[in-house]
């Protein structure tokens, strides 16, 4: 039996008294160890909602999240649990301006038992890690937008976390930057198996993983696993106006009406 | 428009008015005691009935005089007096009322009118007593009870009431009874007297003055040095209520510097739809000035009430009774809008300086960490400080406002050390290991401590010497404030008084005087000097480098006993033992012996002193205020850094910190905020005592010392500001719910 290190059962997340919002309905979810998954979805479809349940930073109003084995309503201290099971990678700002590079990656650590020293050390070692060796007395507002987010990576691994969970994380970068942390992930997910499930707008972001799943009004759309570039792709011009539109056989441009069969054909496959 | 803005930033809204409020508080209650205080006074001795006051002239205050009790058929004698009228002024320590007034009148003369009877009868013999309303209350006397005094039994025969508090909250007896209590057979304190044609009041005090050279004829209202008295009391009170108000008006300019830099989003469209510089300030300054006006319009609702809740305790009552005048309302309420005036110029200009495109561009500033913090890291450790350098203005104006009220502390706790300490040299002059006080008087000026007793000390075993000492206050030209110290030539004490040109006194007519007080009066060796009307040879000139000897001068033990109207009296004893190590339980041992007399080890005496007490009082009122408007002051600024960092401290919640390491970060920040504060404070203590020392006349009397004592209250108050500053602000902080704070804009 495969061991997951995300599971969630029924999951359902609603807002508000009165006019109720239901951000999160009956979800139903398995990611297992070393997965690299992207949750897409417009804005409001309950992906960022997911990621706090999942995160342990807000409890469910029905259902259960389980993590490693362990069912969320079962742990007293969510505060404990989060620092030594999650790491959290959010947008560029989100680091602490008046620590430097170094002493941000420490600042989990100060809930552990490590000795001063070993967490210079660790720190350091993770910098060196993310390709931010030099750099790690500085502060965050003398970092590039890219150092910053290296800096947020390295501080979510701080304790070993057995999933690392990234909100818009490249929402502030340009594309360029963006390609380089999607490396650093894809690699550090290669190398050291550390489950990692990113919230995303970005196409760019989703085509890097193996697996996409499609949030849509608080429920899972699709769930599609990924082999190549190619796959997510098509996937993504499926979804598109254009992907509708092929499927459908309606207001399709004029130079794309004859191999509109093939492109059925391909989208179907996925 | 401004009301909303004020409505939106709650807790900071209400703190600034507390802040503004206790300030503006203590302004009102602190002038109204004052005021209450000084004319109570002053009514005293400004009896409707009497004319004029005739009392020694070199006394600084007419209560404190003596003259010969036959002078009133002198007095009589002089052309256009009506009538004459001696009365003695007594001042006891009680354990109901620290200054119990007793005033010694002559049953018939003119000036028992002003006490009017509620109940019971006037004086008629001896051993009689008239209590005033507030003293019977405070005693829970009636007409018929007895009453000890001194040793003394008197029957209460009526109460009687004037309106003055003072004299309400004190006692009136027989003439001859109070000579008999107060130690001042033969002598009255001042003459009250009456002339027959009011318009000339002044030849007959000319004649008076003329005829007798030493006394001084005051017109009842007149200003005298007494009154001169009084207006350093009230400026005291008005003193620490600018320092009041100083500190909470930069608390003031904290909030409203907050408001505009949150704003500067808002205040840029403002400009950018057209809006004037003009009507940015006039917003600003609105804001502010409105704020200010409820602090201070809640202020004067505080500072009635502790007037009001002052009448609860009869005891102290009869000392301070608040008078609230209009005026004095006023006074508070342009006092607060000044606060705000000043407190929003500041932040108004800075709004109207934003240029638009910028303004809108702005990030709210949080993730800014400042110049400072950005070039100074690698020199400053731990975030707390860094945190603290990210509003380099706010923390600035934090520091300097908490730091101005410690300031106070500092310089006063300072300079009533430095008084101590200088009082404990002179009481324990030549090496004195008790020291011997009159345990009746509440003032070391109206001690009057039987020269027996000494000679009986004397004689104890385990004794080995004793010195007497005088000690009064007298005036020589260009000396506002001269000492004059009676000293027995053949005892210790006299060799306390190091010689430092000429020889030690040997006759009734001899005086050394300070080495200060040669230089004041440029006078040297050989010359002659006038005090009190009688002239001395200055034999020799001495410094012992405590001030208050330094600026005085020495004679004769009888002569200045003579003098002062003090015979056979004394102020303070010293005593030698055989065993300094006894020193403790000879103290114990003697009291018992001597239930006149309160026997102190040297170095403990000022505890025993009512005077030292009252110091300690004001001082204690200072920090309790200090406290109060720098716990506000410095609760606010940390709550706005707290709140600032909102999505951070979210951070630090998603990254697995537990409340209570939250809690500890904010109490750190607040800490060091307050020990800064300290630091400053230390500062401008020391420096606010320097200016104190150049006042001419009273400075010379102060020496600042900054024993470890000084530095350790101030270290316990930054403390108790750090504690209660940042307690609330890292409550909210712990609370605050991980992903609300992360979405917090």
């Amino acid at each position: 039996m495969t061991q997951y290190v995300v599971e969630t059962h029924d999951l359902t997340k609603i807002y508000g008294n009165g006019h109720e919002v239901r951000a999160l309905d009956g979800v139903n979810l398995t990611v297992a160890a070393g997965e690299l998954v992207a949750i897409v979805g417009p804005s409001g479809s309950g992906k960022s909602t997911l990621l706090n349940m999942i995160g342990a930073l807000d409890r469910p109003t029905s259902g259960e999240v389980v993590i490693d084995g362990t069912p969320l309503s079962k742990v007293r201290n969510l505060d404990q649990f989060r620092s030594q099971t999650i790491g959290f990678v959010f947008q560029t700002h989100n680091l602490i301006p008046t620590l430097t590079g170094q002493e941000n990656v420490e600042v989990p650590m100060y809930e552990t038992t490590l000795s001063g020293s070993k967490r210079h050390g660790r720190a350091q070692e993770l910098l060196r890690l993310v390709g931010l060796g030099e750099r790690m007395h500085y502060l965050p507002a003398l970092m590039s937008g890219g150092e910053r987010q290296r800096v947020a990576i390295a501080r979510a691994l701080a304790n070993r976390p057995s999933i690392i969970l990234a909100d818009e994380l490249t929402g502030m970068l340009d594309s360029r930057t963006t390609q380089d942390i999607l490396a650093l992930l894809t690699q550090l997910n290669a190398q050291q198996g550390t489950t990692m499930i990113i919230v995303t707008h970005n196409h760019e972001v989703a085509r890097a993983t193996r697996r996409v799943i499609t949030f849509r009004d608080g429920k899972v759309q699709s769930d599609v696993a990924i082999r190549s570039a190619y796959e997510s792709d098509l996937l993504d011009w499926k979804s598109s106006t254009l992907g509708q539109a092929i499927l459908q056989g309606d207001g399709v441009p004029e130079g794309l009406k004859a191999i509109v069969p093939q492109l059925r054909e391909a989208f179907d496959k996925v | 428009m401004i009301l909303k803005n004020l409505w939106r930033r709650k807790t900071r809204t209400l703190l600034t008015l507390l802040g503004v409020a206790f300030g503006v508080a203590a302004v009102v209650a602190l002038s109204a005691f004052g005021e209450g205080f000084a004319s109570s006074f002053e009514k005293m001795f400004a009896t409707t009935s009497a004319d004029l006051t005739v009392s020694q002239a070199d006394a600084m205050m007419a209560f404190l005089s003596a003259v010969d009790d036959s002078l009133g058929d002198e007095l009589r004698q002089v052309a256009g007096v009506e009538e004459v009228a001696g009365e003695v002024f007594g001042m006891v320590q009680m354990d109901e009322a620290p200054y119990f007034i007793v005033m010694g009148e002559d049953p018939r003369s003119f000036t028992m009118q002003r006490y009017r009877l509620i109940s019971g009868q006037p004086i008629t013999t001896r051993k009689q007593i008239l209590l005033g309303k507030l003293a019977a209350k405070n005693f829970k006397k009636e007409v018929g009870s007895t009453f000890r005094l001194n040793d003394s039994t008197y029957r209460v025969v009526g109460i009687y009431e004037t309106g003055v508090s003072l004299e309400d909250g004190g006692a009136v007896m027989g003439l001859t009874d109070a000579q008999r209590a107060f130690d001042k057979e033969g002598k009255v304190s001042y003459y009250s007297l009456k002339v027959k044609d009011v318009r000339r009041i002044s030849e007959v005090k000319a004649a008076i003055e003329k005829q007798w050279p030493t006394l001084a004829a005051a017109r009842s209202g007149e200003p005298s040095r007494q009154t001169e008295m009084f207006g350093l009391y009230r400026s005291f009170g008005l003193f620490i209520g600018i320092f009041a108000v100083l500190v909470g008006g930069l608390g003031m300019m904290n909030t409203t510097l907050m408001s505009v830099f949150e704003r500067t989003r808002e205040i840029g469209v403002l400009r950018a739809v057209g809006w004037r510089r003009r009507r940015v300030v006039n917003l600003i300054l609105g804001e502010s000035l409105v704020l200010s006006l409820l602090g201070g319009l809640l202020g004067i609702l505080i500072g009635i009430g502790l007037t009001l809740l002052v009448r609860l305790s009869p005891a102290v009552e009869s000392l301070l009774q608040g008078i609230l005048t209009p005026t004095m309302l006023a006074q508070a309420l342009v006092i607060a809008l000044l606060l705000g005036a000043v407190g929003g110029l500041y932040p108004a200009w800075r709004a109207a300086q934003l240029a638009p495109v910028e303004a809108m561009r702005y990030e709210g500033g949080s993730g800014d960490v400042g110049r400072i913090t950005r070039q100074l890291t690698r020199w400053i450790p731990g975030s707390a400080l860094r945190n603290l350098l990210r509003r380099p203005t706010r923390t600035l104006v934090t520091i300097v406002g908490i730091g101005l009220g410690v300031g106070f502390i500092v310089a006063l706790s300072a300079m009533s050390e430095g008084m101590i300490q200088e009082f404990t040299t002179l009481a324990g002059a030549g090496q004195m290991d008790l020291v011997v006080q009159d345990a009746k008087a509440s003032d070391l000026s109206v001690a009057a401590l039987d020269e027996r007793v000494a000679d009986q000390v004397r004689t104890q075993p385990g004794v080995k010497g004793v010195s007497k000492m005088l000690m009064k206050t007298s005036s020589a030209p260009g000396l506002p404030y001269f000492l004059v110290f009676g000293a027995d030539p053949r005892e210790d004490y006299v060799k306390h008084f190091r010689i430092h040109e000429g020889r030690v006194i040997e006759k009734s007519r001899d005086i050394m005087i300070g080495r200060f007080a040669a230089t004041s009066l440029k006078k040297g060796l050989g010359e002659s000097i006038r005090i009190n009307g009688v002239g001395y040879q200055i034999v020799g000139i001495y410094e012992t480098g405590v001030s208050y000897e330094d600026t005085g001068g020495v004679i004769t033990l009888r002569e200045a006993q003579e003098r002062f109207g003090m015979g056979r009296k004394l102020t303070l004893m010293g005593v030698q033992l055989d065993d300094p190590s006894q020193a403790e339980s000879m103290a114990r041992q003697l009291e018992a012996q001597f239930p006149s007399i309160t026997v102190s080890l040297t170095s403990a005496m000022t505890q025993r002193t009512q005077d030292f007490a009252t110091m300690d009082a004001i001082l204690g009122a200072l920090v309790a205020l200090t406290m109060l408007v720098g716990g506000v002051v410095m609760m606010n600024a940390m709550l706005m850094s707290v709140f600032e960092r909102t999505q951070e401290i979210g951070v630090l919640r998603a990254v697995g910190w537990r409340r209570r390491r939250i809690i500890g970060m904010v109490l750190v920040e607040s800490l060091a905020l307050s020990l800064l504060s300290a630091l400053m404070g230390i500062g401008i203590g020391m420096g606010l005592s320097a200016l104190f020392t150049l006042v001419p006349t009273y400075g010379t009397f102060l020496k600042a010392l900054y024993s470890p004592k000084v530095f350790q209250q101030v270290a316990a108050l930054a403390l108790i500001l750090g504690t209660i500053g940042g307690l609330y602000p890292a409550w909210r902080a712990s609370r605050m719910q991980p992903i609300e704070a992360l979405r917090y804009e």
